[in-house]
């Protein structure tokens, strides 16, 4: 099992987490989304940022990684 | 659709129709277009040969949710090439109402002690004795005009900066509650407008009959089309309007985006103070006159503004935006949102631009003319420049020359003009448009940030910030607000839109290429004003600093470019 910091912070729906959690070995980024409900065709509408850098759906985690949902926006 | 020309020489006023192959032109490509036809590159931007060119877009006035967003271009003093500068507001909308496409202020006045207030009104337009308002405030100003005219007008004016030619100084528009504080603010067309003499133009549409379409079923049919696209959009219909602008925080500060102090990191400590949900938490809890949510323009759906208070409910400053918040928050170490609310009020109110105030309030930080974090100094410095001391005008001209005046070498700006709220070495691609933009150092000019690559790597930020600047470049040129564009994607839906309104026939082939050809007239034009490829380029140091939140350097040098 691995442990990874995950933090939603999108604001639509009801999702605000921030905790650690533990997965399997071998959890791809796609994972954890569909668990959390979120499709991945809606890739337009977030970004998924590991330890600060942009990661796609085929990202491996691996222990202690700090996963952040974000909503994709512009700021003014 | 009319341009109205206002001659300072003469003091006279002239209706023109505008040019039949300009006529799908509006926005920041009639502003870019005019600027180029009449301006020569080489002229003082303060002196009589520029001119301020004020366009609202195609579909401003209608029912289309945030389409009235109003341009205003010029040769830039602080830049020295061409500057277009958006806002909302209500003036566009108002402009439309009065049939008006354009207003060009031209020449220069025979002596320099008047001040005049353009007045339009659905009679005509005219020239009228402002000097009562010299010096005042914009909220001064604000009430004033309200007294004299009614609420129910639109005002374009400028602060003392504008009126003192600082070259950072902006021009702001009233929202739909009459608050001067939508601004054009980048690339100190304050100034240019002051050199007109003019502090205000007064826009009353009153006995106007609303806006209508040339096809009035196609045209509500695409209508509702584009409603239905912003309503079911995440971002459109419950980000922005929920935290705004301010929700950006979280993703700049996760990616080491978010500039603090100088940019000399990308991560704040305080970000949680300051961030989109401490924005949203204070106005709730705070109540009274404040509002989480706010349109700034009529008929805006997104409303992604908000309307800040202060402990008692009674408003502070509305908007508070992103950027506001990060330049004058983060970049100073400054995390109490109170604070940069009062400086958003002084900047609005004064009439400069708040990225440029807190850009160069940085660069003064880190010469330790004050203390980073040090929130009574720079309330103090703040309210010693509106009574005109001289460290306020080194501050009102820049962080450029701030930073020569200083001895600063960290200072971040691309052809003169302050960067905003994004380290370029966490979102290159932004960083590309940074350096290439004939803007100069622009967030709007071509943002890159909401798109799901990898922004900390060079891979094809060139080619993804070329189609960003397009982009960009098309929503200013038809006065829509870039929230729409998270929402509204199909560029045919904005065709059609236009072609049922105006009668004109248009097609997603027409807009691009009216995109493309402002992007290529500004080139043209800065090349003639002695801007070249050399000058596409990011301050030094950040090709060599590495920021600290991820280890990156930025690395597109020219041979990319």
């Amino acid at each position: 099992m691995i442990n990874i910091q995950l933090q939603v912070k999108v604001p639509w729906g009801k999702l605000e987490i921030d905790e650690i959690r533990s997965y399997a070995e071998g959890t791809t980024v796609e994972k954890i989304l569909a668990d959390l409900g979120i499709e991945v065709k809606d890739e337009g509408n977030f970004l998924v940022a590991v330890n600060g850098k942009i990661e796609y759906k085929d990202y491996i985690f691996k222990d202690g990684d700090r996963i952040s949902i974000l909503p994709a926006l512009i700021g003014g | 659709m009319l341009l109205l020309r206002v001659d300072l020489a003469e003091l006279k006023i002239k209706k023109e129709n505008i040019p039949s192959e300009y006529r799908l032109f509006s926005g920041r490509a009639l502003t870019s277009r005019i600027i180029s036809d009449e301006v020569s590159g080489t002229c003082h931007p303060l002196g009589p040969f520029n001119k301020l060119v004020i366009a609202n877009g195609l579909l401003a006035g209608t029912p289309v949710s945030s389409a009235s967003r109003i341009s205003i271009g010029a040769k830039s003093p602080l830049t020295s090439g061409i500057k277009e500068s958006n806002g909302g507001g209500n003036t566009a909308y108002k402009m439309a109402r009065l049939g008006i496409r354009a207003i060009i202020l031209e020449g220069e006045t025979k002596t320099k002690s008047n001040w005049y207030i353009l007045y339009i009104n659905k009679e005509g337009a005219k020239l009228i004795d402002g000097s009562y308002l010299e010096n005042k405030g914009t909220y001064d100003k604000t009430d004033a005009l309200h007294e004299q005219y009614g609420k129910n007008i639109g005002i374009i004016l400028i602060g003392p900066a504008g009126e003192q030619l600082s070259i950072t100084a902006g021009i702001t528009n009233t929202d739909i509650e009459g608050n001067p504080s939508r601004y054009c603010g980048r690339g100190g067309l304050g100034a240019v407008m002051g050199s007109k003499r003019i502090l205000a133009i007064v826009l009353d549409d009153a006995g106007t009959s609303p806006v209508k379409p040339v096809e009035t079923d196609n045209f509500k049919y695409l209508l509702k089309k584009y409603t239905a696209l912003i309503r079911s959009t995440p971002q459109t219909a419950e980000g922005f309007p929920k935290y705004g602008t301010a929700g950006m925080m979280e993703i700049t500060n996760t990616i080491g985006a978010l500039p603090t102090r100088n940019f000399s990191t990308g991560t704040f400590e305080g970000a949680a103070k300051i961030n989109g949900q401490a924005l949203y938490d204070t106005i709730t809890e705070r109540g009274g006159e404040g509002a989480s949510t706010h349109a700034c323009m009529p008929g805006c759906i997104i409303r992604c503004s908000n309307r800040y208070p202060d402990k008692d409910g009674k408003i502070l400053v509305s908007p508070l935006e992103y950027e506001t918040i990060a330049m004058l928050g983060s970049n100073c170490d400054i995390d109490d949102l109170d604070v940069i609310a009062k400086l958003n009020y002084i900047c609005n109110d004064y009439g400069i631009d708040t990225i440029e105030f807190g850009c160069t309030i940085g660069v003064l930080m880190e010469k330790g003319i004050m203390a980073f974090g040090d929130t009574k100094e720079i309330v103090k410095v703040a309210e010693e420049m509106q009574k005109g001391s001289y460290l306020g005008k080194i501050i009102g001209a820049g962080s450029i020359i701030a930073g020569q005046v200083f001895g600063v070498t960290r200072v971040p700006a691309v052809k003169g003009q302050g960067m905003p709220a994004y380290d370029p070495r966490s979102v290159k691609g932004l960083g590309v448009t940074y350096s290439t933009s004939p803007m100069g150092a622009d967030h709007t000019a071509g943002n890159t940030v909401r798109l799901n690559i990898k922004h900390h790597l060079k891979d094809n930020q060139v080619e993804i910030s070329k189609n960003a600047q397009l982009g960009a470049t098309l929503f200013d040129s038809l006065g829509i607000c870039i929230m729409v564009g998270a929402a509204v994607k199909d560029k045919n839906l904005l065709a059609g839109l236009i072609s049922s309104h105006t009668g004109l026939a248009c097609s997603e082939d027409i807009l691009i290429e009216i995109a493309l050809s402002t992007l290529t007239t500004e080139k043209k034009f800065n090349n003639s004003a002695g801007i070249t490829s050399v000058h596409d380029r990011l301050p030094e140091f950040f090709y060599t600093e590495v920021n600290p939140s991820n280890g990156v350097a930025f690395d597109i040098f020219d041979q990319d470019l």
